[in-house]
């Protein structure tokens, strides 16, 4: 299994793609065409993908929901994460959206319920910086 | 254009937020793997082998590792490592895997990038391999394709089930049947077995459908090629069975040698079994009614 995180609409040849396929002998061309394809309407975000090759180099691939810190960014406006998430805070999210992240991140967490998963979320929000609030 | 390689070890729980970090001091995409490739865990210790994730920069932006260092810095376990990657043509080196090739006697198959002349007697099959099995290269195609040399007959009507890149039903129209029907469950798939059609000239012979098994046809056939699995093969056997002209053939593929005697023995109580063979394990399977 490949895992990569790549740009929404935006794969070509060059790396992270090229390498991580082609050592694999896995068509390049045909990754980034699909790719591009199920993944226009997501344009602007980075998008985790998981690349099954099979033994005759035929390959499949599912896309997953974006890494939770990269929605949290989206949800909190904020310009980056935090260097120092323990001193500086760079930004707050309501727990009503940290839900809603960990109901969308839900199918691609290892996680046994909503509630594990939100706490999943959080705690990618505060090594990001960002403050939960309650309203 | 050169690569710059920067790879970095991170605890699981921080890798969501790192991953986000290093894409914006990056731009171009990761690769994230297990820190450890095995996926061992270091036994005497608390600390998990980490995610390990790779990015890229031009070579020409060298400068901007310090950045990466610096931002990443609280979150590192193990030094950033910085390589760089030799200049290289990405679609050449994947290319440098698919040669044409023989399977047989006479049978070529050809990815669209190369040039063949084909001698007397060779059937040349075009496919891009890639986004469907069945690029000719594993045991089980290699099996089908010489099974199907042994019963497809100019004029035959031919169902190809789970047909993967097309390689058996553009095979069989090639030596002479009047009508293929390729079918297959995964909507990517049939997409890909078309354009691999479209490359071969077939589109009046080889009609790829999406579909689930032999749901919804008719027509009964003179040959149905199943290069799919042991269990979906032995479950497919009684539908097969009814969807074949007397005398027609059924060819079974996809069948490790570990399920060679399970499914022989469904397939006989449908069918009479003429000829079983073998390669790397593999096992393909002439049946017919």
């Amino acid at each position: 299994m490949i895992k990569l995180q790549v740009p929404a609409g935006k794969a070509t040849p060059a790396p992270p793609v090229g390498p991580a396929l082609g050592q694999h002998g896995v068509n390049i061309m045909a990754f980034v065409k699909e790719y591009n394809e199920r993944t226009a309407a997501q344009a602007g975000l980075i998008i985790p993908v998981e690349i099954t090759v099979y033994e005759d180099r035929s390959f499949s691939f599912v896309c997953k929901t974006p890494p939770a810190a990269v929605l949290l960014k989206k949800a909190a406006g904020i310009e980056t994460a935090s260097g120092e998430p323990n001193r500086k805070k760079v930004g707050k999210v309501s727990r009503a959206k940290v839900r809603e992240i960990a109901e969308l991140k839900m199918p691609d967490l290892n996680a046994a319920s909503l509630e594990a998963a939100e706490r999943m979320v959080e705690g990618t929000a505060r090594s990001m910086g960002i403050e939960i609030v309650e309203a | 254009m050169k690569w710059l390689e920067i790879e970095v070890i991170v605890r699981d729980d921080d890798a969501d937020v790192v991953s986000l970090l290093l894409y914006e001091l990056t731009g171009y995409g990761l690769v994230c793997e297990p820190g450890d490739p095995d996926g061992a865990t270091c036994p005497a210790s608390v600390f998990t082998a980490g995610t390990r994730m790779k990015a890229y920069l031009p070579g020409t932006a060298v400068g901007k590792i310090d950045n990466v260092r610096k931002a990443l810095s609280p979150f590192l376990v193990e030094p950033i490592m910085v390589r760089e990657l030799p200049e290289t043509d990405w679609l050449r080196a994947y290319r440098e895997h698919y040669k044409t090739f023989r399977v047989g006697k006479w049978l070529v198959v050809r990815p669209p990038w190369e040039e063949y002349h084909a001698m007397p007697g060779d059937l040349v099959v075009t496919i891009d391999p890639g986004l469907a099995f069945g690029c000719g290269t594993h045991p089980t195609t290699q099996l089908c394709l010489e099974l199907l040399k042994e019963v497809v007959r100019p004029g035959a009507v031919i169902y190809d089930v789970g047909t993967g890149s097309g390689i058996l039903a553009i095979a069989s129209a090639l030596l002479g049947a009047e009508k293929v029907v390729a079918v297959d469950v995964d909507e990517v798939t049939v997409r890909v077995a078309r354009e691999n059609v479209a490359l071969n000239g077939l589109e009046a012979t080889v009609y790829v459908v999406e579909g689930n098994l032999l749901e919804g046809l008719t027509e009964l056939a003179h040959v149905i090629a199943a290069n799919l699995t042991a269990e979906v093969v032995i479950g497919f056997a009684g539908q097969a069975s009814r969807r074949l002209r007397p005398g027609g053939a059924f060819i079974a593929g996809g069948i490790p040698e570990a399920g060679e005697r399970q499914v022989l023995n469904e397939l006989q109580k449908c069918f009479t079994v003429l000829k079983v063979t073998h390669s790397q394990g593999w096992v393909g399977i002439l049946a017919t009614l």
